[in-house]
């Protein structure tokens, strides 16, 4: 039977049982899209930035679940260092991390030491710290560091998130490789107060999606990717506009919103998403949510 | 027994350069996670000594185990780190606390060593990579072959041993970034110091020999290495010997040989230790050597001549060196008639 709507890898998966199916719509997944893409080619164009005294980095911003640490995993997961190389240290090229959730510099450090399974004593000073971190981001030969949630740096007093910063300067001075820092308004606001700061870390914003070519396509390849036997035509208005909707236009949203509902397909054997099964959610949007939990409680 | 405190290989893991000491391994590692040596041996292996006992000599299965999964290196590569891997041939099979055969002791009080267990080439520590080899610690290695020079063993300005682990001594937040090349008493760059050429000394072939005996199994004059070793310790027992007995027997071949005698009362002794051969300077045991090696250019022969040629009876020489021979070696000193079969 044929089954035009599905990519080759979903086909593969069509006749399998209901758990596999719904596995494998479970299992994260990547879908390209033109913002996304932009954000993984700036990243990259930072990469392979030749070494200059002020290296450039970059600021992603945007709303909260719109897809800014999928960008980074892909870019991440996309340079891989296959080749260890003749060196002592391992090849470390694209060094991720979320930032700790309060702004202290030896949290921070730490953090990073502990994600490289460095060995580090108890009550280390942070100098000493910072000179482990830049011996192994330059012995592993690291090109880029990518900080997620940098948003945390305002949970905490104005002198200690200027120490956190600075310490995220000084590390990009010395090691002369780019920063990518990635965060919701919040990060925006605490580099643009600093014109030192903003200066070095250009924004780079992910907008809501609206209805548009791109997010009709965007629904269409979630659409092939989740093995159901009948064509759900996501990109028919209605639908569309509902999945929009209810999500609010974050891709994050929308991926959960269609996960959920594909499932749901697998398990009631409807084998499609439609508006009614959307319905039968009861898919609450983002910005109702503390209220909708309110009025239950 | 050791245990080690962590349960993945280390982010630094480097391998052991060819005839590395296991103790600048260790320092080479701690430095490369920019850890000194004595937290990164805490972090590592709490609560167990290593550095107040001769580790190169001491280190146990369990020790070398850990730091191979640690390094991700094959155990026999770590294991070849130890100076207990020339025990086969060196000491009768066995490597002992306190003091081997041929291996220069340390004398260790607390974290310091007392005597002089380590000579280094200048030379070569001014190589990258910048190491201690394995050889350095072995009473005939005398001079590198490589740079023809006659290795030291103490740093020429302060006069104290080599020292390198403790480097990071005095100053708690001083980043672990000294070079092993540095003098730990007085910081003076051992690589600066000046030393004779080594081939002009007879000995350089000899050592030669022993290395090559010692890593090959390389039979000289038709006898097995441990033989070799045995009777070399043998004559320089011999030689450094201040009994009446054996003064008479270093006469001759002094007389004999027209090398330059030593003399047994000196100020080498007074360097801290009853071991003898093991205990001198670098140059001494190079002159030493050089005898020795004269004895070996025409052996049996030059050997038993001068035994026959002293006044003393062959078994007062040999006497008390000949019970601590292998059966084998005794068998070779018994057919050249000079001691009775036992």
């Amino acid at each position: 039977m044929n089954y035009p709507h599905l990519s080759k890898k979903a086909i593969t998966l069509i006749n399998e049982s209901d758990e596999i199916r719904i596995n494998s719509i479970r299992s994260p997944r990547w879908i390209g899209y033109e913002s996304a893409n932009q954000a993984i080619k700036k990243i990259s164009e930072l990469m392979e930035h030749p070494k200059i005294h002020r290296m450039p980095n970059l600021l992603i911003v945007s709303e909260s679940n719109n897809g800014k640490t999928a960008i980074l995993n892909r870019f991440k997961n996309l340079n891989l260092d296959d080749d260890p190389g003749i060196s002592d240290f391992p090849k470390l090229s694209v060094f991720y991390m979320e930032c700790p959730p309060l702004p202290d510099e030896r949290r921070f450090l730490a953090e990073i030491l502990s994600q490289l399974k460095i060995p580090m004593r108890k009550h280390e000073r942070s100098d000493n710290m910072l000179r482990q971190v830049r011996h192994f981001f330059e012995g592993m030969e690291t090109k880029i560091l990518l900080f997620d949630e940098i948003q945390h740096i305002v949970a905490g007093p104005l002198q200690k998130q200027r120490v956190l910063l600075n310490t995220i300067k000084y590390l990009g001075n010395q090691l002369q490789i780019p920063i990518v820092v990635a965060g919701v308004r919040e990060a925006f606001n605490a580099f643009n107060s600093d014109p030192q700061l903003s200066n070095r870390f250009p924004p780079y914003a992910l907008p809501r999606w609206q209805m548009s070519k791109d997010y009709l396509r965007l629904l269409k390849s979630f659409e092939s990717s989740f093995p159901l036997k009948k064509a759900s035509n996501l990109h028919d208005q209605l639908i569309a506009g509902k999945i929009l909707s209810l999500s609010e236009g974050l891709i994050g949203e929308i991926s959960s919103l269609l996960v959920s509902a594909a499932v749901k397909a697998v398990e009631t054997g409807d084998e499609m998403i439609s508006v009614e099964l959307i319905d039968k959610l009861n898919w609450v949007a983002p910005s109702q949510r503390r209220s909708h939990a309110s009025a239950i409680m | 027994m050791i245990v080690c405190n962590r349960i993945e290989p280390l982010p630094f893991h480097p391998s052991p350069y060819k005839d590395e000491l296991l103790s600048s391994f260790l320092v080479r590692l701690a430095h490369g996670h920019c850890l000194k040596l004595q937290s990164f041996c805490h972090l590592m292996w709490p609560g167990h000594q290593i550095w107040t006992r001769d580790i190169d000599v001491s280190a146990t299965d369990e020790f070398i185990e850990s730091i191979a999964f640690l390094t991700k290196n094959r155990f026999n590569e770590v294991s070849d780190l130890r100076l207990s891997s020339y025990a086969p041939i060196l000491n009768g099979g066995k490597i002992v606390r306190g003091q081997n055969r041929w291996i220069l002791p340390f004398s260790i009080y607390h974290r310091k060593r007392n005597r002089y267990g380590l000579s280094f080439c200048p030379q070569c520590l001014k190589e990258e990579p910048c190491f201690y080899r394995k050889t350095w610690r072995l009473a005939f290695s005398v001079g590198c072959i490589k740079h023809d020079t006659l290795l030291t063993d103490q740093c020429p300005r302060c006069r104290s041993s080599i020292m390198f682990y403790r480097q990071e001594m005095g100053d708690r937040n001083e980043a672990p970034n000294k070079k092993m090349h540095i003098c730990s008493q007085c910081g003076w760059d051992l690589r600066e110091t000046v030393t004779e050429r080594f081939s002009r000394n007879r000995c350089s072939h000899l050592q030669i020999k022993f290395l090559k005996c010692l890593k090959d199994g390389t039979s000289y004059c038709n006898l097995s290495p441990i033989s070799f070793f045995e009777i070399s310790l043998m004559m320089l027992h011999i030689l450094t010997s201040s009994s009446r007995l054996k003064i008479d027997f270093q006469r001759k071949l002094y007389q004999e040989s027209g090398l330059d005698p030593i003399p047994y009362n000196n100020c080498e002794r007074s360097r801290g230790g009853p071991s003898g051969f093991v205990d001198y300077s670098t140059l001494y045991r190079c002159r030493l050597l050089n005898i020795v090696d004269w004895l070996w250019e025409k052996w049996p022969s030059r050997f038993v001549s001068l035994l026959n040629a002293s006044n003393s009876p062959n078994s007062s020489i040999l006497g008390d060196i000949h019970y601590s021979l292998s059966e084998q070696s005794k068998k070779i000193v018994a057919d050249l008639g000079i001691i009775k079969k036992s």
